[in-house]
């Protein structure tokens, strides 16, 4: 039972998705000048999908047996959920601090677990260093700065 | 547990680089108190295209010019915005703080055009218009081998065969479809617009016999008069640029049409009177400096000076009239 | 012979010092920039403009080209490492180059790519100097009806591609469409399924999705389960085993032809021919099922064929002056720059200008080759980093490589969202590439189609009426018909069950 909520999970996703365009591209124009208007893809496409994801969750549903591994849970969640938190307070901070460090913290909070904390701090500092030189001063690409221009 | 610490320790320097902006904020509120001495650090003139654009090029020669004559020796740097159809850059133009260090580099197509869709944060008397600095017009382009010689004997054709006349765009309601509309209008006839999405593929498709025509940027149209194939009829803008006296404009036929593609240099709204005239009277002088104007001819662009009153006019008229004509190819309501 | 003789003085300005010291620069920093993820070629060379200005023009492109076929190699590279495609030709090289990595074959896919690209590129610019301007001629005949067909003929053998179920191929398929129709419709203004959002005007941009669906999603599910990360692979020869040898050399030919005819057409993309090719190299392979299990043809062919793609498109650049890819107009918005107007004319007023880039195409193709075959063997090491280590620095890569596209944090956050659906599709059995090169292919799906229906005087069938069109739709249909019949033979419902194609 457990086993195949995951995928009817995903499944839906893909239904909202589909269903939000299919109605979005109701507003749309069907038909334009030449025969197509902007509407005619998005309409046809999104109810493809409507269709396909509806197979999709009644498969999931009927079939006993599922070949796909079951949803993330416990290590396996905690460490995701990790990385992608600090992946978003990341994109938040990086504006204000500036891209050297806060990508400095962002390397630091990855490699806790794994590395003593000076070698850790030697990794962090190295490896956004780097990247901004690679980045910002061979490349030339502006990258968000703190107001000390790094 | 040791996530835990790492998290929180995250969510401290969040704070800490939430204090750090109050902290710049303040002192850059200082700043806006003592004009004087504007500027005091490097003025970024945003783009809101991709490097290599035509748009860009004429960014790069002013800012280069222009910091011959802005005081206290300090640098203008172009920065590309691109995306979001190059409405992006306007908006963060639109959104920066009036302190003249940040400006922008934009056209007809963000002042005029794409606010008549009624989708973008600015419209077009949002912002506050320094200098109008080049125009450019735009030629219709047929390939050499049709039948139409003259600009006459194509009007006679269109005539006599409405809707059976293509030619290619850089996408709905781009400077290259308004002009062909305004021209459909005056003479009363109908054309066929083809929508692709760059200069390149208009060129192809017109070289490769798919549609019958194009309205092209002198700079490309020369190119392939020069290579023999295509042909110019006419001038859809409002002036005849140098080396192209002999194509007839739209109103030399009686007609009432004329659509050109203009670049200005524009800041948010609420710029301080003193920093505006800095601002302006640089990028005036670099506009009639000989080796800036140099520059712009070989880009094959003119420059055209309009002062900030007579630039909102301008932008406002065009604003009014592309939207009739969008309004009646049914574009927008 | 008179192009030879041209040719040959085209080599002695390519040779010189400066010139050969800055395609050198060229082609490094164009593989830099392929293996740094979100700076493709596009921005690649974009960025680098404005390091040109102080060259002579011949110096500038030369560099500016070497950093656009560099990088092209460049995006291999990462694709057959930690599975993120750099740009959109690489995607394919997915699929089965990053298998080999996985079983420790990562330096025998680089090396038979870097061998691939190299031959690939060589017969292109072979082709460039003898047979240019007659070929261009027949790019040019490639009208939206064209495209649309061929777009198609695409799609249907990404059909054939999916995996192990249909039903889930054809959704990542589809998923992949929709999403290419987000942003501004370029046919007729119309703003779509941007939901108030600015950024979304211009559509999705590829590098984002791709990073996101491959490389976030990657990590993700690397990182979630940490057993993963304590076991590289052994790393074995750099060589094809011997009874690869033959059916690896076989896909560098076959790859070459068809990457140089699509290339030839302006504005068709390098991912199309990469696509075909593969299709093609499980076509005619013996036991097509080791496709997507670490097949060196399915990096062989592919490779092979972008190279000679990106090689054959500068064909209508010099000869028409019609940029054929987003690179390439780049490059000629370089030309202007460098006060060169690039135009039909280009080849006859500017020969010594333009042979002496063919010439330095000829050295940098082989310093890519010196390069990598050496570098292959590093390149391989990377995969005996310890993940823990490697991965925290590769979100930070991807980050700002994401970043760097449109200078915003809203692409960044795109990115991280893709992260999180290629995680589930990953999990679940989605293909990533079907939707990915879809994506790609999506937008100019709907658009070649309106523009068939504007330029025609007889609505649909213009498609049939054409000969080229005509062609590739009868074409189109064959394979579609042939592929219900066998499905058909098999007694497998196609659509409804969950099955095994």
């Amino acid at each position: 039972m457990k086993k195949w909520k995951a995928e009817v999970w995903f499944g839906l996703v893909f239904l909202i998705f589909s269903l939000t365009f299919f109605i979005q591209s109701l507003t749309l124009s069907y038909s334009g000048a030449d025969g197509l208007g902007p509407g005619f893809f998005p309409l046809w496409l999104s109810g493809i999908l409507i269709f396909l994801s509806l197979c999709y969750i009644y498969n999931t549903f009927k079939s006993e047996e599922s070949q796909s591994e079951p949803m993330p849970r416990g290590t396996e969640l905690k460490n995701i959920v990790f990385v992608l938190a600090s992946l978003l307070i990341y994109l938040g901070v990086v504006p204000l601090l500036g891209f050297v460090l806060s990508s400095t913290i962002f390397l630091f909070a990855l490699l806790y677990r794994y590395y003593r904390w000076h070698l850790n701090i030697g990794i962090s500092v190295g490896a956004s260093l780097f990247l901004f030189w690679i980045f910002a001063k061979v490349l030339s690409v502006t990258l968000p700065v703190n107001e000390f221009g790094w | 547990m040791k996530k835990l610490v790492m998290l929180s320790l995250l969510i401290l320097s969040l704070i800490l680089g939430g204090c750090s902006q109050t902290q710049t904020a303040s002192s850059e509120n200082n700043e806006g108190q003592a004009n004087s001495d504007f500027p005091k650090k490097p003025i970024q003139l945003i783009v809101p295209y991709a490097s290599g654009s035509s748009t860009e090029m004429i960014a790069r020669v002013l800012a280069k010019g222009a910091e011959k004559y802005i005081p206290n020796g300090q640098s203008v740097v172009v920065v590309n915005k691109p995306g979001g159809a190059a409405t992006i850059g306007a908006t963060e133009v639109h959104g920066a703080k009036p302190d003249g260090y940040t400006l922008g580099m934009l056209t007809v197509s963000q002042l005029s055009l794409q606010p008549l869709f009624g989708k973008t944060v600015f419209t077009h008397d949002s912002f506050q218009p320094i200098l109008k600095a080049t125009v450019v017009p735009q030629f219709l382009t047929v390939k050499s081998d049709a039948p139409w010689k003259t600009f006459e004997e194509w009007l006679e054709y269109v005539k006599k065969n409405p809707n059976k006349f293509t030619y290619a765009t850089v996408g709905a309601g781009s400077t290259v479809h308004i002009s062909m509309e305004a021209l459909n209008a005056a003479a009363n006839i109908k054309t066929k617009a083809v929508h692709f999405e760059s200069g390149g593929e208009t060129v192809t498709a017109v070289l490769g016999g798919h549609t019958q025509g194009a309205s092209l940027l002198p700079q490309t149209a020369k190119e392939y008069v020069k290579s023999g194939d295509f042909r110019i009829l006419a001038n859809l803008g409002s002036y005849k640029p140098e080396g192209h006296e002999d194509i007839p404009l739209l109103k030399e036929k009686g007609l009432d049409a004329e659509v050109d593609v203009f670049t200005g240099v524009v800041a948010p709204k609420g710029l301080p009177k003193d920093i505006q005239k800095v601002i302006h009277d640089a990028f005036k002088q670099a506009l009639e400096d000989p080796e800036v104007q140099k520059q712009l001819k070989e880009i094959d662009v003119d420059p055209k000076y309009a002062g900030p009153e007579e630039f909102q006019k301008e932008i406002t008229e065009s604003y009014n009239e592309y939207g009739e004509i969008l309004k009646n190819i049914g574009l927008i309501q | 012979m008179e192009s030879l003789s041209l040719l040959l003085h085209g080599f002695e300005s390519a040779l010189s010092l400066t010139n050969v010291i800055y395609c050198v620069i060229g082609v490094s920093i164009g593989m830099l920039v392929g293996i740094l993820p979100g700076l493709g070629p596009v921005s690649g060379t974009a960025l680098l403009i404005p390091v040109t200005f102080g060259l002579e023009p011949v110096t500038a492109i030369i560099m500016l080209s070497g950093i656009y076929y560099g990088s092209m190699y460049g995006g291999t590279i990462t694709s057959v490492l930690i599975n993120t495609p750099g740009e959109s030709a690489s995607v394919i090289t997915c699929i089965d180059g990053h298998q080999l990595a996985k079983q420790g074959r990562a330096g025998t896919a680089l090396g038979v790519a870097a061998i691939g690209s190299f031959v690939g590129g060589i017969v292109a610019v072979l082709g460039l100097t003898f047979l240019g301007p007659l070929l261009a001629q027949f790019g040019t005949r490639f009208g939206p009806p064209e495209y649309f067909t061929l777009m198609l003929l695409g799609l249907l053998m990404l059909v054939g591609l999916m995996g192990k179920s249909l039903i889930r191929g054809l959704i990542a398929a589809i998923f992949g469409l929709t999403l290419s129709l987000i942003g501004m419709d370029p046919a007729s203004g119309a703003i779509r399924f941007t939901f108030g959002q600015p950024e979304l005007l211009g559509g999705i941009d590829f590098t984002v999705l791709a990073i996101g669906l491959f490389g976030i999603s990657e990590i993700l599910s690397n990182a979630g389960n940490p057993t993963k990360m304590e076991k590289p692979a052994k790393i074995q020869g750099l060589l094809p085993k011997r009874e690869e040898l033959l059916p690896t050399s076989m896909s560098i030919g076959r790859g070459t032809v068809l990457g140089f005819l699509i290339g030839l057409i302006p504005g068709s993309n390098a991912a199309i021919s990469s696509l075909m090719s593969y299709s093609l190299e499980k076509k005619r392979a013996k036991d097509p099922s080791r496709f997507g299990n670490g097949a060196i043809e399915g990096v062989a062919g592919p490779e092979t064929a972008n190279n000679a793609h990106s090689g054959a498109s500068l064909i209508p650049l010099f000869t028409l002056g019609l940029p054929s890819s987003p690179t390439i107009a780049v490059i000629l918005g370089a030309f202007i720059v460098h006060g060169l107007t690039p135009g039909p004319a280009l080849f006859t007023s500017n020969p010594d200008f333009i042979w002496a880039i063919i010439a330095s195409m000829f050295i940098g193709n082989l310093v890519l080759l010196i390069f990598n075959l050496p570098l292959a063997g590093v390149w391989a090491k990377v995969a005996l980093i310890p993940y823990q280590l490697l991965f925290p620095i590769l979100l930070l890569v991807c980050c700002v490589g994401t970043y760097t596209i449109n200078n915003s944090l809203w692409d960044v956050g795109i990115m991280v969202l893709f992260g999180i659906i290629g995680y589930f599709m990953k999990k679940f059995d989605f293909p990533i590439a079907a939707t990915v090169l879809t994506f790609v292919l999506g937008a100019q799906l709907e658009t070649s189609l309106i523009q068939s229906l504007a330029i025609s005087q007889n609505g649909i069938l213009t498609l049939f009426l054409r000969p080229i069109s005509g062609t590739l739709s009868v074409l189109c249909i064959l394979i579609l018909i042939l592929s219900i019949f066998s499905a058909m033979k098999k007694k497998r419902s196609y659509l409804v069950s969950d099955v095994e194609v």
